[in-house]
């Protein structure tokens, strides 16, 4: 008997080049419903190299059992800013099943990728898990965030889910230098409780990654953003090896956690790309 | 079309089957005992698996029966260490095998024992697991086998894993006993698990500075809550966890590998800050007052900083050393956290010492509870995560006007 080969359940695969003008382009490119994306743009007026490519996912979400898988590999000199249409819904089912997102960026030396995933919103009873492989060669940078919903805020449900994992792998020329693991399972330990999310609605992380150059002054430029906001409480940290920064955010509304991440984006931006964010996109 | 499979239809070679058309789905040992998942058969065949907690997939299982064709579980070759008692013999081979058993009970692998043969996943890379064969002067193969497919032996480490119902009841019963700790075990757990043994613990708090000052009016019972659950979803799963993996291990080069992954996972400054410097200094310590000159070469690398030490991976490397059990290790790390938190609140002025002390007795169930769930976690399933304990830890680390070191 022939083992027949698993479907390609909403596979997305992309292959980037440095074209002879400079400009980034879809060298490959595979995909599966519902996972679909368009020509890239090029909307960087202080860069026309980069090309903005966004994920468009007709059913909004992901429903239980299904399998994603997102694998972007920007090849060297590529600049790459990635994003989704809009949030991320993870639906329930009476199987119980539980949704699955793997994704995996490879970036070859001198690549940038921005990476800004719409928030997941995980409904009652749904299961989600989500493993990102972030794989950085020498010089590579990533700047990329994160945001969790407590539930459909708007239904009146917070933290009725069974269970979230959201994991980030992090290599540079193949040492493991970052390992974010977040598990969050309501029936087990209510987020609500202190020290996890303590009631606030959103949790959100913005990770910079540029192992080889200097981050000496994001930290510091973070803190005192984050320091200076009444709406919400986050933090910074360096990442170990010096790799990048992380940054934890939690706050009670959507926009308040755009309106950081967009000013995150804006920092980092000056700071390693030496131009600036491009505001209309958050 | 997905086919949902809530119940098991009963084994192929049942009578009532007979002249069926068989479709096959392979399961590995380690999916084996997961009763959700979505699994295709050979013939494409979507299949969500939904049964009741504790069912084992043995290879045989029908999963699915229409009158005409049954789904039936297979169990692929997969990567495995196999060694066939006719070609180990003799007194040596006895006094090898019971070497190999040791060595295999220290890693809590699973072991697969039938009358001419054992057989057990491959945990570590090849060519190291053929080396460990070697050293043992063991006759046996690094080879792909259907591994588990009517369970595992069951050995007096592993209670969840019952012996099959057929073919492998008469094995031997293999007693690998890792929690227990000698006598002189005992005193050089007591002896390091003491506050007054200079580690370095004492001047960190890890968050716990930070979280109270941003909770002037917490009371005792959001304290605790707070501690539970740092120790329940951060400590246990990882710090805890590392502990035991790093016990089991003895080859420096894989301790290395671990204390890599572990800095890794210790994504706060503080954090690592902690962990590393108390690691060191437990290693220094060691190295100075514990063990003999080269006893344990991991210990020296930490204390030469050619690896990050953390204070996990050196207390469960030194524990091995000193002849404390692996489940008594993992506890001691659990206890210690717990203790050091209940201490920080104390010098802070937040608790009296005697609810301290109460909570550190009414709370021995739970850590008991705890230190089994890190015993068991793997690698793959490490993790840290408390965000608004974290939070209030690096924004008080930004601050620099604290008590404690973190």
């Amino acid at each position: 008997v022939s083992i027949a080969p698993i479907p390609d359940i909403g596979a997305l695969e992309i292959e980037l080049v440095s074209g002879s003008t400079g400009r980034t382009q879809v060298q490959a490119m595979r995909q599966h419903f519902p996972q679909r994306i368009t020509a890239p743009m090029y909307l960087d007026d202080q860069d026309q190299g980069m090309a903005f490519i966004c994920v468009q996912n007709p059913t909004g979400g992901t429903f239980p059992g299904e399998r994603l898988s997102t694998k972007v590999v920007a090849h060297s000199n590529t600049q790459l800013h990635f994003s989704t249409q809009s949030a991320t819904q993870i639906y329930a089912g009476e199987a119980g099943l539980a949704a699955e997102h793997d994704l995996c960026f490879m970036l070859d030396e001198n690549s940038v990728m921005e990476h800004f995933a719409k928030t997941v919103i995980p409904h009652k009873n749904s299961s989600y898990r989500q493993e990102t492989s972030i794989r950085l060669q020498g010089d590579a940078v990533y700047l990329g965030s994160e945001t969790i919903a407590a539930g459909r805020i708007g239904h009146g449900e917070r933290y009725q889910y069974q269970n979230l994992e959201i994991r980030t792998f992090v290599d540079c020329d193949l040492v493991p230098i970052v390992r974010d693991a977040l598990v969050l399972e309501p029936s087990r330990r209510s987020p609500d409780k202190s020290a996890l999310v303590a009631g606030w609605d959103y949790l959100a992380t913005f990770m910079v990654l540029a192992p080889k150059r200097d981050i000496g002054g994001i930290t510091g430029a973070f803190d005192r953003l984050l320091d200076a906001r009444q709406d919400c409480i986050g933090a910074s940290t360096v990442l170990p090896h010096q790799s990048g920064v992380l940054v934890r955010l939690l706050a009670d509304r959507a926009p308040v956690v755009q309106s950081v991440i967009a000013e995150l984006w804006q920092i980092a931006r000056r700071q390693l790309l030496n131009r600036d964010a491009i505001g209309a996109l958050m | 079309v997905t086919d949902h499979i809530t119940k098991v239809f009963g084994m192929a070679e049942d009578a009532r089957f007979a002249g069926r058309n068989c479709d096959y789905i392979d399961i590995g040992w380690s999916d084996a005992r997961k009763h959700h998942q979505l699994r295709h058969s050979a013939s494409g065949r979507e299949l969500a698996i939904d049964l009741s907690r504790g069912t084992f997939l043995a290879a045989g299982t029908v999963l699915w029966d229409d009158g005409t064709d049954i789904v039936v579980v297979r169990r692929p070759p997969e990567d495995a260490i196999v060694v066939n008692f006719q070609e180990n013999e003799g007194a040596n081979g006895v006094r090898r095998a019971l070497l190999l058993g040791y060595a295999l009970g220290n890693q809590h692998t699973h072991l697969e024992i039938s009358r001419t043969s054992l057989r057990t996943p491959l945990m570590t890379e090849p060519g190291v697991a053929r080396q460990m064969l070697a050293s043992l002067g063991l006759k046996g193969t690094v080879t792909q086998v259907p591994l588990a497919e009517h369970g595992w032996t069951n050995t007096s480490a592993d209670h969840h894993h019952q012996l099959s119902s057929s073919g492998h009841s008469a094995a031997a019963v293999i007693s690998v006993d890792s929690s227990s700790t000698g006598l002189l075990g005992l005193l050089s757990l007591l002896q390091i698990s003491d506050s007054a043994f200079p580690s370095g613990r004492i001047v960190h708090s890890n968050g716990v500075e930070a979280w109270l000052a941003c909770h002037e009016t917490a009371r005792k019972a959001e304290i605790l809550e707070m501690m539970h659950c740092y120790l329940a979803e951060s400590y246990a799963p990882l710090d805890a966890a590392a502990i035991g993996h790093a016990w089991r291990l003895t080859n420096s080069r894989e301790l290395l590998a671990l204390d890599q992954l572990i800095t890794a996972y210790k994504i706060a400054d503080y954090a690592r800050t902690a962990s590393e410097s108390c690691g060191r200094q437990l290693a220094r310590l060691a190295q100075q007052a514990l063990l003999t000159k080269d006893e344990v070469p991991f210990m020296a690398e930490v204390a030469a900083r050619a690896t990050s030490g953390n204070l996990c991976v050196v207390e469960g490397t030194l524990s091995r050393a000193l002849g404390i059990g692996l489940n008594d290790s993992v506890l001691s790390g659990i206890r210690s956290a717990f203790a050091g938190m209940l201490s920080v609140a104390v010098r802070l002025g937040r608790v009296g010492p005697l609810w301290a002390q109460e909570m550190l007795h009414e709370g021995r169930p739970r850590l008991i509870g705890l230190a089994r769930l890190a015993v068991e976690t793997r690698v793959g399933d490490l993790r840290s995560a408390c965000p608004e304990l974290e939070i209030h830890a690096m924004r008080r680390q930004a601050n620099r006007t604290n008590l404690f070191a973190s």
